[in-house]
């Protein structure tokens, strides 16, 4: 279970991001979150994944407050989620696979056996035959896709993902989706922001709005 | 699930730095040659300067200690003094100078008409002893020990000329080790900007593998292999050129040798001094990068 309570992120300016913001995410829900450009969507996520500290408040997984792991803890922290953000894309130099294995191999899963499950990852996905190519050759759908296998091929317990859909054709579109609705299926918690939610429609179990930094709506 | 071993992550790194090192050759060759450079041209003045601190210590400039028998003992118990020092461990040869050559010598000079009023040779037998350790507390020991021989009168040595000789060689030798050091830090800093662009050129991709849970060491650990590596190729290069250097520069100085009749000129033996600077070329190429990794870290909290 994730718990944001009274979180707050005022970048210099000041420019507020986020304000007093409590939610409580339990494992294996599909959340929508919503919200237009700057409403702090990417903040909440950056701020769940450890990948920024909050100007005050907290973030808490399972009970354990996130600002306590320190410097040396962090990183082991970030391992638990799949992140589709924007912060994280795939590295332009490395393969299709390089790039899938990355998860693996910052966690000290042997190389032999890294790659045996990216080839899975990447078969799920449909991208088995892509695999040693670069990603600047695959098309949009394709990164989404490879992103996608990147955040779930250590088996994470959280997927974030930032628009996994945005700029993509309806198909694509879907594809990401029945992807996102089978690894949800198998306990995953699935938070993810879209402008598109009558994409996720059918898969969102809950729906939350964010605007100028607030919660302003919560729908179960 | 299957772990990696150790050496399975230091290959990984290792071949992400091969990788880093050879995506820009012209860089690397550059930088390469500029270590080298900083290596080989220290290496090549404490090669002369130990050549030349050789040439002091050899034959030409020795010190000698001249000895004047007393007047009072005759040719065989001089000769037996002799006989006894050229056997002792603290000398390297010893010469007799019989008081008619003495004369002889002397009337050559300036001083010749005024001897040759005399109506006897004034002049004692003497010696002069070279000893085989030139340093000054040896050479003030010796002179001890024969002012203490029975049948002596008088032992001279020039100490200040023998203090002079070394001092010299520790100037020499400080110059090079100050050389030395201010190349070595030159080399650290040029490995540190080294890194450091390579870490600034990586930013994003060091900003994705943090976000993937990637630890300061994983990430570092290419970074230190490239830090090793340029270092170690440049000491293969300085090695290389200094050998070089070496080969050019040592048929003019043995020909000054042979010229000044000092012996040869072998300060110490190539292959020793290309292995120190591959040692150390290696050694401060993995210190400047640990240094750029250290402050990008801290930097980059």
């Amino acid at each position: 279970m994730i718990r944001c309570e009274k979180l707050a992120k005022i970048y210099p300016g000041p420019v507020a991001a986020l304000v007093d913001l409590d939610l409580t995410i339990p494992a294996g829900q599909f959340l929508l979150v919503c919200g237009h450009s700057g409403a702090g969507k990417t903040t909440l996520f950056r701020l769940i994944a450890g990948l920024e500290t909050p100007t005050h408040g907290s973030v808490s997984v399972n009970e354990h407050d996130v600002a306590r792991l320190g410097r040396g803890g962090l990183p082991y922290y970030r391992r638990r989620f799949g992140l589709v953000l924007s912060d994280a894309p795939l590295l332009p130099q490395r393969t299709v696979a390089e790039n899938v294995a990355l998860p693996l191999l910052i966690a000290g899963v042997s190389r032999r056996q890294a790659f045996e499950r990216v080839a899975l990852a990447l078969e799920r996905v449909g991208l088995a035959g892509r695999a040693h190519e670069l990603p600047p050759t695959l098309s949009g759908g394709e990164q989404q896709r490879a992103a996608i296998a990147r955040a779930v091929v250590h088996r994470p317990s959280v997927v974030i993902a930032d628009e996994p859909t945005a700029q993509l054709d309806r198909d694509n579109a879907e594809e990401v989706v029945r992807l996102l609705r089978a690894f949800h299926a198998a306990g995953v918690t699935m938070i993810i922001a879209t402008h598109d939610e009558a994409l996720f429609a059918s898969v969102a179990q809950r729906r939350i709005v964010l605007a100028n930094g607030r919660l302003v709506e919560d729908t179960w | 699930m299957v772990k990696r071993g150790w050496w399975e992550g230091q290959t990984e790194a290792l071949g992400r730095a091969l990788t880093l090192l050879g995506r820009a050759p012209l860089v690397t060759a550059v930088v390469t040659l500029v270590l080298a450079t900083a290596l080989a041209l220290p290496a090549t003045m404490a090669w002369i300067g130990a050549g030349v601190t050789q040439w002091f210590g050899g034959q030409g400039t020795e010190p000698q200690i001249t000895v004047f028998f007393q007047q009072t003992i005759d040719r065989e118990e001089a000769l037996a003094i002799v006989q006894r020092w050229r056997e002792d461990e603290a000398v390297a040869r010893v010469v007799f100078v019989p008081r008619e050559a003495a004369l002889a010598r002397l009337l050559q000079t300036d001083l010749g008409e005024a001897i040759e009023t005399l109506p006897d040779n004034p002049l004692p037998d003497a010696m002069t002893v070279v000893p085989r350790r030139f340093a000054p507390q040896d050479v003030a020991q010796l002179q001890q020990r024969l002012a203490a021989e029975a049948g002596i009168e008088t032992v001279q040595v020039d100490t200040a000329w023998v203090e002079r000789v070394h001092g010299l060689a520790r100037a020499g030798t400080m110059v090079a080790a100050a050389l030395a050091a201010w190349f070595a830090l030159g080399m650290l800093a040029q490995t540190y900007l080294a890194i450091r662009l390579q870490l600034v050129a990586a930013a994003q991709e060091i900003s994705v593998l943090r976000a993937l849970g990637a630890t300061d060491g994983y990430i570092g650990r290419p970074f230190r292999w490239f830090g090793w590596l340029q270092g170690l190729l440049a000491g293969c290069v300085g090695a290389a050129l200094w050998g070089g250097l070496v080969a050019w520069l040592t048929p003019p100085f043995d020909e000054l040798a042979r010229l000044y009749g000092l012996g040869g000129f072998f300060p110490f033996p190539v292959w020793a001094g290309g292995v120190a600077l591959v040692a150390a070329g290696a050694v401060l190429g993995a210190l400047g990068a640990e240094i750029s990794l250290r402050q990008f870290f801290r930097a980059s909290a």
